[in-house]
């Protein structure tokens, strides 16, 4: 009897997956025997350090691109599918945040953060979904925030986007789930790498007292949740939200 | 030009914040400063390999990796020369001492690796030669960390959690001539430190009458008038040294910053010898008890004695020159502006003192910085928003409300053009805010 969650021989797309929550997907899922795409946007020598960690386990794919541009999705999609010949899981993880005030959030600000957070999660379900529905299966996973599901400060465009994902996922969820296509929103807190590192210390003191946990994650203690959320063990949760925030 | 690899500072970033000083690295972010710096170029940063950074901090008066130091310090490095002299007699202390002394008219140069240490050596030789306890600064004063230097510190962040502090240092009013008497008239005192513009203070100039007085009184009273000249010194303002104007030469200069060519920590205490023998003189060995042991070393000699051939008269013009223009243009380009208070400074050393915002929405509590609520938030807005435009602008330490200005020497005026313009178009932009 296998004793761990295997994700064995799924094809599992994670965006923005070169570093943090992204990265520590990417391993836990290759771990588990997944075949691993990841996307990146910026720095090859993150994305290369990924690729060769994720090596140990099988080659991952990799590509370079904004989630936000519509032509880098459907090139990564095509690629992938040409690869693979079918994608069972996609993680929404690529996202921003910009510790701004609304005096200081500025109409550019709010674009360029709703574009990675918000619409690349669109175009990258969408490209994603007629394939799994053809296959009539498929997970797709969305990496929310805490921020949008407790009343805590965080800066407006964050938590406006990380809502928008919760409302997205349990449309998406309804729309797709007559062709077995889950949809889940996995809403970590703080966590000790990666996005969080920017989020000013006396929030994160805040945080650190008012959680029941009294610390922060690491990304290891998020990844099994998510490993669940797109395994075959789930089969009819869906359009869920789960936090992992430590009992804010 | 190499650059940086880019895992090594992304790395050092972090490393920085977990293992050196998280505050630090917090601010930085969250201000957006340019941060992906992975090397330079004619003088300026480089950020991310490519896009060039002008940095106005004064320090860095000759540009980042100025050829003419480098080059000297790599014509060091080619010979077998000690980098150190056991009996600390070094030739090239001596050599950077004397082009030191032909320059500044002073007889006697005490080296240090910092203006912190600089300062620190001043006020010893205060308490050296006068014998007496009293040693004075003024209100908005910056002489830096050391512990005699935060005693000095105007109140607030950078002194208040330190004390107690060193004993007989008290601090006057700024620019209060009936404060000074009044503080002379009790017979203590021993010296004075001041800087001739106070930097951290707000770039605040010492009125004429202020320096007269301080020059009257420490000469009647035998005391030491110290000129902090580490932010006004070696060209910034126009001048080799500004206080070598004042109606009586100080009686200690204190440079630093661009002494090293913003390459090696230098600092350097001038005074004469007559002053020096009554305070160290009375043998041998008093003569060495102010000593560090890295204080002659010779790489920060060889940097200086470069930085001084560079920076010759006519350079010093020149910048002058170059700041009353820059004085004009920005005067122009921000009259009118609602959020400007006034313009202040000389040469290459300006600050421009702004209002602060009146909309309780622009403040450091609704930022969730409730402690720090009671500073001025308009210079730091200011310095955020030219970072988007790839100039590195600092505020006053000591007074948040004074954007403060010194571009490197060498700064084209298009580029100061283009900086005056933004710096316009930056405080209209803030201004919509209030």
């Amino acid at each position: 009897m296998e004793k761990k969650l295997s994700l064995k021989g799924k094809n599992c797309l994670i965006t923005g997956g070169s570093r943090g929550l992204g990265r520590a997907l990417c391993v836990d899922f290759a771990k588990s025997g997944a075949n691993i795409a990841f996307t990146y946007s910026k720095h090859d020598e993150d994305a290369g350090e990924c690729r060769e960690i994720l090596a140990q386990y099988s080659e991952p794919l990799v590509f370079k691109g904004s989630v936000a541009d519509g032509d880098h999705v459907k090139d990564t999609v095509k690629s992938l599918m040409d690869s693979w010949g079918k994608i069972d899981v996609l993680v929404n993880n690529a996202a921003i945040n910009q510790m701004l005030p609304l005096a200081l959030l500025e109409e550019n600000d709010w674009d360029d953060l709703m574009d990675i957070n918000l619409k690349g999660c669109y175009l990258y379900s969408r490209a994603v979904i007629r394939f799994m529905i053809r296959q009539k299966k498929g997970h797709i996973l969305n990496v929310g925030s805490f921020s949008s599901e407790r009343f805590i400060e965080s800066p407006i465009h964050y938590a406006g986007s990380k809502s928008g994902l919760r409302g997205l996922t349990e449309s998406l969820a309804l729309e797709v789930g007559k062709h077995n296509i889950l949809v889940n929103l996995i809403a970590p807190g703080i966590l000790t790498e990666g996005m969080s590192t920017i989020v000013p210390h006396h929030r994160v003191k805040e945080y650190e007292e008012q959680s029941a946990m009294g610390r922060l994650a690491s990304t290891e203690e998020i990844t099994p949740m998510a490993r669940f959320l797109v395994s075959d063990k789930n089969t009819f949760m869906t359009g869920a939200k789960i936090v992992c925030d430590g009992g804010l | 030009m190499s650059n940086m690899p880019y895992d090594f500072y992304r790395k050092g970033f972090e490393e920085f914040r977990q293992y050196v000083n998280p505050f630090i690295a917090e601010r930085a972010q969250l201000a957006r400063e340019p941060m992906n710096i992975t090397g330079s170029r004619e003088g300026k940063l480089l950020v991310d390999g490519s896009v060039e950074i002008e940095n106005f901090h004064g320090t860095q008066a000759f540009g980042h990796r100025r050829p003419e130091i480098t080059v000297a310090l790599k014509e060091y490095l080619d010979t077998d020369y000690p980098e150190w002299y056991p009996s600390r007699v070094s030739p090239f202390a001596g050599r950077l001492a004397k082009i030191l002394c032909e320059r500044s008219g002073y007889s006697q140069v005490y080296f240090g690796l910092s203006g912190s240490d600089g300062i620190e050596a001043a006020i010893k030789l205060i308490r050296a030669y006068s014998r007496k306890p009293g040693i004075l600064s003024l209100e908005g004063g910056y002489h830096g960390c050391n512990v005699g230097s935060t005693a000095m510190m105007s109140k607030g962040y950078m002194h208040d959690a330190f004390g107690p502090h060193l004993p007989g240092v008290r601090q006057l009013p700024f620019n209060d001539v009936d404060a000074l008497k009044k503080e002379f008239a009790q017979g203590d005192v021993g010296g004075i430190i001041v800087e001739p513009i106070q930097g951290e203070g707000g770039v605040r100039a010492l009125s004429d009458d202020y320096v007269a007085a301080i020059c009257e009184l420490t000469d009647r009273e035998d005391c030491l008038l110290v000129a902090d000249e580490i932010q006004t010194g070696m060209g910034r303002t126009g001048n080799f040294l500004k206080s070598a104007k004042w109606p009586r030469k100080p009686d200690v200069a204190v440079v630093a910053k661009q002494l090293g060519g913003g390459i090696m920590p230098v600092s350097a205490v001038m005074t004469d010898m007559a002053i020096f023998k009554r305070a160290y003189g009375t043998n041998f060995a008093l003569g060495e008890s102010h000593n560090m042991t890295f204080s002659y070393n010779s790489m920060g000699m060889v940097a200086g004695i470069a930085t001084l051939k560079l920076l010759t008269d006519e350079y010093i013009e020149e910048i002058r020159e170059k700041g009353e223009w820059f004085n004009g243009l920005l005067r122009e380009s921000l009259s009118g502006s609602p959020l400007f208070e006034e313009l202040r400074g000389e040469g290459m050393m300006l600050g421009v003192k702004l209002k602060n915002f009146s909309n309780p929405w622009v403040s450091y509590e609704q930022f969730g910085f409730k402690d720090l609520d009671d500073m001025s938030l308009a210079s730091p807005l200011l310095a955020r928003r030219m970072y988007q435009h790839n100039y590195f602008c600092f505020t006053c330490g000591h007074d948040w409300s004074v954007f403060r200005l010194q571009p490197r020497y060498d700064i084209e005026r298009s580029k100061l053009e283009d900086f005056a313009r933004l710096l316009r178009q930056e405080l209209d932009k803030l201004d919509e805010l209030n």
